[in-house]
This record gives structure tokens, sequence and C-alpha cells, in this order.
């Protein structure tokens, strides 16, 4: 408020002071000058001036000294949604808009009704349909063809879908009184949260086979989705009790004073306002497990990074790795970065009115 | 029904179902091991390897046991946890100063960094990286970084320390004369407390040390050798090299660590209010000392704990390191496990490592902590 | 003749009996004995240092404290580990706190009605309805839809008790109601609970407020260290304190 109050020539002056007005300061922009006039050249010659674009042929690239931005725009359709027919696109295309706005849906205290969950099952179950198709008409498609960013956001949204409850339970399991349940509880989160995710995905994969009957055996999607829900409900429940831990115990003595029994008391009272407190490390952890969904390429399932690589595997192509890359990388940073900004110009609008 | 009998009775069912769970398990996963001619026990630990590690930085061949595999995979997870550590603690740190700075272009860049590592999946930015070295570097030569820094698709090449056999030798007199001076600097410290006035010990201390140190380097006798490598094409003899893949693991997760880092050090930094400061110069501290008494010490308090869980970080993306073709513990236990078929094994010695490397990090954390709550 | 004369009427049975009620927390012994004995629709008002063990007291009765020797008896009802007791016990007996506890994600009559709809099974609507005549009561009305953290403390307070009053209790304690309100805030408070008392609620005080004493209560119980020291009428106990430390408190406080 203060900033736009200001007369534009103040701010001007304040900025050129911050630049100039100290001998360090000097230092550090005249460093940073330099640092631009030798690398930005080079960049904007190689990204923009040399690069090739259309049209969208393995020439245009051989031809041009630059960025092959020309593969981009010929594969974009292979990287974003892997090898599912060409024709059908809008499905997955669909699924990504339905997945991130039930996301970003729920990171607000005021959608928080049990009518929530059913919202999930509905989009999950709708994101299954539209995919796999074979009924209503759709093409049926089969798993084996699903990839790219439907299945990194499908896998985000599974985890933290299931994640979210469980962690919940963990989270009021570690708080209990009951010495066996606290003790149980206590030793799931800390032994997942002290293992690397990829050796999870990698358990699950080896360990799965030999443990259950091959009747039960879950296939590559399911083990992987097992993996990344252990893992995301141990991360939640830890952030859930330190919601747990800031609350006022009055409180729950409050609570306790009505009369109410305990899950009336967590329902109605405590998890409420204990979620509500950890809504931005809520928010970094749903940012977290979309970045962790790409580990799922390790273990051999198309998400939007391996539906690069194999994009890149094309022979006719030159295999412009460094543009596929920096491709990759801007629709996770616009993905992150955007639901993170998102969440949090929400979570001010909610702050503002009340006070 | 009393609270007590209730309580009994919650947890006396879910021991219940555990077991039955843990029993249910262990029997179709024995069923299993049976069927396919499986058993339990440690003695595979011992049988020859027989599979080759990329790069390792302890001695291995094929020969040795699977035992030494492991360890040999452990010890290259802790290596490039350790180098990976220090530099991202040190970017980290001056990334975090810059970002407070009022100058817009530092600021700006620190915060462009801190967005960068958030919002981007690290296994991207290696093979981003991986990628980037392959197509930047030329195929058929080597590009020279300053005298004896070569670099090219076999590495990077910087020069050797030849110690000439006495390098145990030269790494006990350090580690002595090191504890040397830290005793010395107690004494000066418990000679202070009593007179006031801090006798200059420990600057003599150092002194010495760094004259023996020069006579023996610069004077007659083996002394010490640079050797410098010299490259043939895109090979290098001579030199200590350091892998396009360790060296993109390193520069990459450093970075992207660094990123965190800068957070956790601007949020120490700006936990000490104006008032500290204040209140120190007030008594009649000096900066410096103000800093090393007053400042620093508060800023360690709140940054230890979040800079632990940043330490396990790095430990746990190490084993990203997989999708360049780097030898970590992960890899190498799979490898083991694939040869060896003991998965069961196998997976409780994973579990167990990363375990207890996390617990020994905890550990270290902790006391660290600890001693900062004393002084 | 005889039978009849043997039952004790239930309007005459004490509302609260404590025998012998003694409490620890680890090696500090916070309850040290107590024998109590609170009449129907009598008002008591407890003071003392801190420390004494007086928050320890009432908070034993609703069992937000578990006591280890001794009986309560709290309306014919032994106060102990079984869950059923504990369950009926805290329907007759309401609580306001000294940091008042509202839940600040509901509204000022959300908070009320909590009790009464998921405790006592009630229908929203009565509920509803019961609940605004209390919030009249305690002269809140106006700020029923709005949320606790837009009410002054005094204002939240009012609140307090009018959710506690909402589960239409026979018992009301208070422990410091008004200790953390800023001094103009504390009148609104104290008339409110001046008001109750004037309706025969039976009330259990724990208060530093003297003129609250002087006017609304039937006995002055003095505790320290874990034992009740001195119980006496109000007119009695700040006229001619009997013991030592009863004196050297009132001393200090007036």
């Amino acid at each position: 408020m203060a900033a736009s109050a200001m007369p534009a020539r103040r701010r001007a002056t304040g900025l050129m002071r911050s630049l100039f007005g100290s001998p360090l300061n000097l230092a550090v922009t005249t460093g940073f000058a330099l640092l631009l006039w030798a690398t930005l050249p080079f960049i904007v010659r190689w990204a923009i001036l040399d690069a090739a674009l259309l049209p969208a042929v393995p020439e245009t690239c051989r031809a041009a000294r630059g960025a092959c931005w020309s593969f981009i725009i010929a594969k974009h359709s292979q990287i974003l949604f892997g090898i599912y027919p060409y024709d059908e696109r809008w499905r997955p295309m669909i699924v990504c808009l339905l997945l991130l706005g039930l996301l970003i849906h729920s990171v607000r205290p005021s959608a928080w009704r049990p009518s929530l969950a059913v919202w999930w099952l509905g989009a999950l179950a709708a994101s299954w349909l539209l995919l796999a198709g074979g009924m209503f008409g759709l093409l049926e498609v089969t798993a084996d063809k699903w990839g790219g960013l439907p299945v990194t956001l499908l896998l985000t949204v599974v985890a933290i879908g299931f994640g979210f409850p469980t962690g919940v339970l963990l989270a009021l399991a570690r708080r209990s009184g009951l010495p066996v349940i606290r003790l149980l509880a206590t030793l799931f989160i800390e032994v997942t949260r002290a293992l690397p995710l990829l050796s999870i995905l990698f358990i699950a994969s080896i360990m799965l086979p030999l443990l259950v009957p091959e009747a039960f055996l879950p296939d590559k999607f399911m083990r992987a989705l097992i993996a990344l829900f252990l893992f995301a409900s141990a991360y939640m429940a830890e952030v859930i009790r330190g919601g747990l831990q800031a609350l006022p115990r009055g409180q729950e003595e409050a609570a306790d004073a009505l009369g109410l029994q305990y899950w009336q008391k967590q329902r109605l009272i405590i998890l409420p306002q204990a979620v509500a407190l950890v809504i931005p490390a809520l928010t970094n952890t749903v940012i977290v497990m979309i970045k962790n969904t790409s580990l799922v390429l390790v273990v051999g399932l198309f998400d939007l990074i391996s539906s690069g690589k194999a994009a890149l595997a094309d022979p006719a192509w030159s295999s412009p790795s460094v543009e596929v890359y920096l491709f990759i990388t801007a629709i996770y940073f616009a993905l992150c970065f955007g639901f993170s900004r998102f969440a949090d110009s929400l979570e001010r609008r909610a702050k503002g009115p009340a006070t | 029904m009393t609270r007590a009998r209730r309580n009994f009775l919650y947890q006396a069912l879910v021991l219940l179902l555990s077991f039955a769970a843990v029993a249910l398990v262990g029997v179709t996963a024995a069923a299993n091991l049976e069927s396919r001619g499986i058993d339990l026990s440690v003695e595979f630990l011992g049988d020859r390897a027989g599979f080759a590690l990329s790069e390792t930085w302890l001695p291995y061949s094929p020969d040795d046991s699977n035992l030494w595999a492991l360890l040999v995979g452990v010890g290259n997870t802790l290596m490039i946890t350790l180098l990976v550590a220090v530099l991202a603690t040190a970017m980290g740190a001056g990334l975090g100063i810059l970002r407070i700075s009022d100058n817009p272009l530092s600021g700006g860049f620190a915060r462009a960094w801190v967005e960068f590592s958030r919002n981007t999946p690290p296994i991207l930015l290696l093979l981003f990286l991986y990628s980037l070295l392959g197509q930047v570097l030329p195929v058929d030569r080597a590009v020279s970084l300053g005298t004896g820094i070569h670099l090219s698709l076999r590495g990077l090449a910087v020069p050797a320390l030849d110690l000439g056999g006495h390098g145990p030798f030269l790494l006990l007199a350090l580690l002595g004369g090191f504890a040397g001076l830290c005793f010395l600097g107690r004494a000066a410290s418990c000679r202070q407390r009593q007179t006031g006035i801090r006798p200059p010990w420990q600057a003599i201390g150092a002194g010495v040390l760094i004259a023996l140190l020069t006579g023996w380097l610069l004077g007659p006798g083996p002394g010490v050798q640079l050797e410098l490598p010299v490259a043939n094409g895109p090979d290098f003899s001579g030199g200590f090299i350091l892998t396009p893949e360790f060296f993109t693991l390193i520069v990459g997760l450093s970075v992207y660590t660094s990123g965190f880092i800068a957070e956790i050090v601007r949020t120490g930094l700006q936990s000490i209010t104006l008032g500290q400061w204040e209140a120190a110069v007030a008594v009649g501290l000096s900066r410096s000392q103000t800093l090393r008494l007053v400042i620093i010490p508060q800023m360690l308090r709140v940054i230890i704990p979040p800079m632990t869980s940043q330490y396990v970080n790095i430990v746990k993306n190490s084993t990203l390191v997989i999708v360049i073709g780097y030898a970590d513990f992960m890899v190498t236990a799979g490898t083991m496990i694939n040869k060896t078929s003991r998965a069961v094994e196998g997976t409780l010695i994973i579990i167990a490592v990363y375990l207890i490397i996390n617990l020994a990090l905890a550990a270290v954390m902790n006391h660290l902590n600890r001693s900062m709550e004393k002084a | 003749m005889t039978v009849a004369a043997t039952i004790t009427p239930v309007a005459e049975q004490p509302a609260i009996t404590m025998t012998g009620v003694t409490k620890n927390y680890g090696s500090f012994q916070a309850l040290r004995g107590v024998d109590l004995e609170v009449a129907r629709g009598e008002r008591i008002v407890i003071c003392g240092p801190s420390g004494s063990g007086k928050s320890t007291l009432i908070r034993c009765i609703n069992q937000l404290e578990h006591h280890e020797g001794g009986r309560i008896v709290v309306n014919g009802t032994e106060v102990g580990p079984d869950l059923k007791q504990i369950e009926t016990i805290r329907r007759q007996v309401g609580m306001v706190f000294q940091s008042f506890n509202l839940f600040p994600h509901l509204s000022i009559l959300e908070n009320c009605i909590l009790g009464p709809v998921w405790v006592k099974k009630l229908p929203r609507a009565e509920a509803e309805s019961k609940a605004m005549a209390l919030l009249e009561r305690v002269k809140i009305t106006d700020q029923a839809h709005k949320r606790p953290g837009q009410l002054s403390g005094g204002q939240q307070q009012r609140v307090a008790i009018a959710r506690a009053l909402c589960m239409e209790p026979g018992i009301m304690l208070f422990d410091e109601p008004t200790s953390a309100l800023d001094p103009e805030m504390v009148k609104e408070v104290l008339d409110v609970m001046l008001e109750l008392a004037g309706d025969g609620m039976t009330m259990l005080v724990v208060t530093h407020e003297m003129g609250f004493a002087r006017q609304a209560a039937d006995r002055v119980i003095f505790m320290d260290q874990g034992r009740i020291i001195e119980q006496a009428p109000p007119q009695n106990f700040f006229a001619n304190p009997q013991h030592e430390r009863a004196r050297l408190f009132l001393s200090q406080i007036l």
C-alpha cells in the first residue's frame, strides 16, 4: 500500500540508490552487468535468433545453428501426452485440467466439507473413464499407452487423495495416549521419512511380488502408486502433527468440557483448525509430490520426463535433449509455481475480511 | 467400561491386527520363496560379487565379496553427500545473504535461484546438466579452463597431488596439528577467563605449523609434486579425473540444494532482531565479537534443525544418480539383489543402511544443537 | 412415615461431594486431601495463592484432570475412570475458562449449538432457538453470526458463559473467568455471573474478584498448598480471617 502511494519519482530514486548507492551495491551491480553482457548475447542468439522454428521438420533443425524448437513444436503432443492416440488428445487434456482444478479447489478451508471426498472420487473416476475409454462411445485406450502430464497428475492426485486421510490418522495415532498405537505410528512415519523415495519404489517393486499371492499382485502402475501413497501419508502425517501441536490445549479442553466424544472432537474442533494452520506446508507437500512423481521414470512408468526421453529416441531427429528438458522444466515450473502462488493468494483473500 | 479397559482393548486389537498382517505376509513370503527355491541367509555376503561398478573411490574389483561391494556403495553415497553438503552450504549461505540485500539485481538473482530449486524436480536438473555437458562439449578434444584444468567428454581433469607415499604421514601430522590448535584455543580461553586477557597461543601455534609445512614443501627432500594432466584429444593422462557423471551429480545436487539452504539461512538471519545488534553495541562489543558471541550462536540455533533435514535430503537425492549411471549405494544394492536374487535380505540391508545414515546425521546435529544451547 | 424419612429428597442431595481428594503431578502434590460439600444452589468462591490447587480442584470435578485418591460424587454419580460416568457428568457440569476457549472457526451461534446438537442430539432448529435465548440473556444477540476473533475479550467470555449454559447444566464451574480481561471488561462479565447467581445456579468460581465474592457468594474457600485452609461466609471471611496464611493473602490482594 505504501509503495503505490509513493510518487513514481521517489520510487525511481530508491531503485537507483539500491543499485548504485553504496560501493558494495555498485560492485554487485557492475558484476551482474558484466555477467549479463557476457552471457546474454550468446543465449539470445542460441534461443531466438539462430533457432529453428517452422516448418517443424528435421531439416529445419539441421540447417539452423541455434535451438531446435521445431522438435518441440512437432513433438509436444508426444511429450505431454505420451503415445496416446493423436485424435483423442482432448481426453488427457481435460483430465489434466480436471485434476489441477481439483488440487487448487481443495487447498481452501472453505471447501473442507464431507462433500469434498465425493468430489475427489468423482474426479478420479472421471479421469480414469476419460483416459481408458471403452464406454460412452469413447475409443478404448489401454493403460500402456497413457503417458506424460496426465500420468504425473494422476499419480499426484491419487497419492495425495489417499495419503491425506491416512496422514491424519497417523498423526492422531502418533499423538495418542495409547503406547502401542503411538509406537507403531511413530515407527512407520520415521522409517518412511528416513528412506529415499527411490528405495521405497524399488522395495515396492521387488518385494510385493514376494509378499503378495500371485492373484493379488498389483501391476507396475499400482506398485508405484502404493509407494507414492505410503510416502505421501508419512510426510503429511508430520505436517498435520505440527498443526495439532500448534493448536492451544484449551480448544481440546473446551470440547471435552462440553461432553464431545473423541472422534466428534477431532472432526468438529481439532482437525479443522489444525489443518487450517498448516495450509502453507500442505501446499508445499503437494508441490513436493508433483516433483516426486518424476521418479517413476526409474521404475519404467511413463510420466512427463520419460515421455520426453521417449520422444528424443526418434531417429529422424538430432536428439535435442537440452531443448526438451528446458521445455519440461518450464512445464513443471509453471505447474508448481502457479499452484503455490494461487494457494497463497487464496489464503490471503480468506484471511482478509475476517480482521 | 473404564477408560483403562477401553484403552487396553484398543491396543490389544491393534496388536492382534498387526500380528495377523505380519503373519499373513510372512506365510505368503515363505511360500513364495520356497516355491522358487530361495532360502534366507547372510552367507551370500561373503560370495564373490561378480559385477562391476562404474567408479569408486575405495578400491574395488568384481572379485571382491558382496559385502565389500555394498560397503563401497555406501562409501560412494557418503562421499557424494559430503561434497554436496559442503558445496551447497557454502553456496547457500552466500545466496541467503544475497537474498536479503537491497540491491534488486542480486536479490532478484537469489530469489530466482531459490524458486528454481523449489519448482524443479532434481532428477530433471541432473538429466538436463548431463545432456548439456554432452551437447556443449566437443567430441574430439578437451577444453582448457586454466593451467592444469581440462574439461572434456571424459570428465574434468584437475592437478593431482603426488605425495610420494607420505600421504598418511602428512594426514596424521595435519590432524595432530589441528588437534593441537584446538587444545591451545581451549587453554587460551581458560586463561582468559582467569585473567581477562587472551594469550596469543593459538596464533603462535598456527604460525609454527604453517612455517613447518612450508619448509617441508619447499625445502630439500621429496616434498610434494603437482601432477598436471595432459590432454590427448578427449582423453587425459595424469592428473585427477572426475567423471562427467560424478561432476554432474555434484554440481547439479549442489545447485539444487543450495536454493533450499539459502532460504534457511535467510530465515536465520532475519530471525535475529535489530535489537540484538543494538544491545551488543550498547554493551561495547566490537562488530566481530558481536557476530561471534551473540548473532551467530542464536542464528545457528534457529538454523540447525532445518539444515539437518536438508542434509538428509541430500542423502536421499543422491539416489537419483541412477538415471545418469553412477554407482551409489542404491544402485550397488540393486545390482547385487539382481545378481544374487536375495530380495528380502537385500531390502532389509537397504532399509538398515539408510536408517543408520539418517540416525547418525540426526545424532550429530542433535549434539551440535545441544552444544549451542549450552553456549 | 419412617421409610419416607430415610429417603433423602433429590433436592436436598448435595450437588458435589469431595472426600479426601488427592492429585499429584509427578512429585508435586497439587491436592493433598480435600474435603468439600457443595449444596444445590450454593455459590462458592475459591481463592488462594497461585499453585494452591484451586484450578486443579474444579478441573477434577469434570475430569479434565484425573484425581488419584479420594472420592468425588456429582449429582449422585461417582466421578471416576468409567467413561459412561464421565459423559454423564460433563453434560451436567458447565465450565468457563480463563482464556475463553471459543472455537475460532465457528460463528458465535455455531459455538453455542455445538454441544446440544452433537452431545444431546437436539434438532438444530431447537438448539438454535435455545441458544439465541441464552445469547439474549448475556446481551450479545447482534453478534450471533460473527466469529469469536471479531469480538472483544469481555464479549467472548460472555459468549463462553452462554455456550456452557446451552447444555443446561445444573452446576457451573468458573476457572478465573476475568483474569485474562482488560479491567474495563471485567464488570460486564461479572454482571452476567451475578445474574446467574441470582437465578439459583450452583456455582464454583475460582477468582480474585473479591467484590463478586462479597456480593454473590454463600461461602468463600481459601486454599493453600493443596489444602482447604479456611471456609466461611464472605462477611466473616473478609472481616475476620482465622488463619495466618488467609490473613496474609487478604492483606496482599485487598
